[in-house]
């Protein structure tokens, strides 16, 4: 790759997305927050083709987008 | 004051993953792994001399032009610390803000970050995630000067909290279950902002 090319790539990274910060929050706020964020990692991990990890049945299990769950340990 | 947050943790433990909704929104987060993987998928022979010229690049704009940003760290190491410790000798306006993911099961890096690498992700030995996660600790100790503040997530299989500043959301018995909180006992951390209180 040339230092040319190196120049022109864009930002490789993300965007933060708290609105409010968390010591701010009241107690329903975090509750509800807390929740929230367990679901958006699930649905981020499955839009970037990664499984999630998780513990199911007494196993810890691999869980893909199309539903697929492959026993870990 | 322009801020930066530093997004740390082991490998594995979803720095990528949830670091994001701890960081406010507009603030930009630098992902190393991501550049490394960007310019090895790019066939680059020196992708990692490019990904490091890149993120120093990134870092360098931000200081100069007093934006708060982020940057994921793994602070498993020594020389984690390095960023911090030039931040804070020639750019001493910054606060420093970590936001630290750990976990007492470090059996869940290991499986996060081994499904990760066979899914296409970047690849990490399991002796440095076991090295690193043994370091995490005692180099946050050492190094607590450097940091005006903290937040600690504890990481678990299917869920993540916030353990510190104290979430009265948890219940009384949940801290008490969290060894590596104990462990690092936050409020007896001598933070660059308590130091600077007691003056």
């Amino acid at each position: 790759m040339k230092k040319e090319e190196l120049n022109i790539v864009n930002f490789t990274g993300y965007r933060g997305e708290m609105t409010k910060n968390v010591s701010e929050m009241t107690h329903i706020e975090l509750l509800e927050w807390e929740k929230e964020i367990n679901r958006k990692i699930r649905t981020n991990l499955f839009a970037i083709n990664m499984p999630l990890v998780h513990t199911y049945n007494g196993h810890v299990v691999a869980e893909m987008a199309d539903g697929t769950i492959e026993i870990i340990r | 004051m322009p801020k930066i947050y530093i997004v740390a943790g082991t490998p594995g433990i979803g720095k990528s993953t949830s670091g994001k909704y701890f960081v406010p929104s507009t603030v930009k987060i630098l992902n190393h792994d991501s550049l490394l993987l960007y310019f090895k998928n790019k066939s680059a022979v020196d992708y990692e001399e490019l990904s490091n010229l890149k993120a120093n690049e990134f870092i360098l704009e931000q200081l100069n032009q007093n934006q708060d940003f982020g940057v994921e760290l793994n602070l498993g190491f020594d020389n984690h610390y390095d960023l911090l410790r030039f931040v804070k000798k020639k750019f001493y306006q910054y606060k420093i803000e970590v936001i630290l993911f750990h976990t007492d099961n470090i059996q869940l890096c290991i499986d996060r970050a081994i499904l990760r690498e066979k899914f296409g992700g970047h690849a990490v030995k399991i002796h440095i995630i076991e090295q690193m996660y043994k370091n995490m600790i005692p180099l946050l100790q050492n190094n607590a000067s450097l940091i005006h503040n903290i937040q600690l997530i504890n990481v678990e299989f299917d869920s993540l909290k916030i353990v510190y500043p104290i979430n009265n959301n948890l219940p009384s018995t949940y801290l008490e279950l969290v060894n590596w909180v104990k462990v690092l006992s936050p409020e007896t951390l001598k933070l660059e902002s308590s130091i600077n209180n007691r003056m």
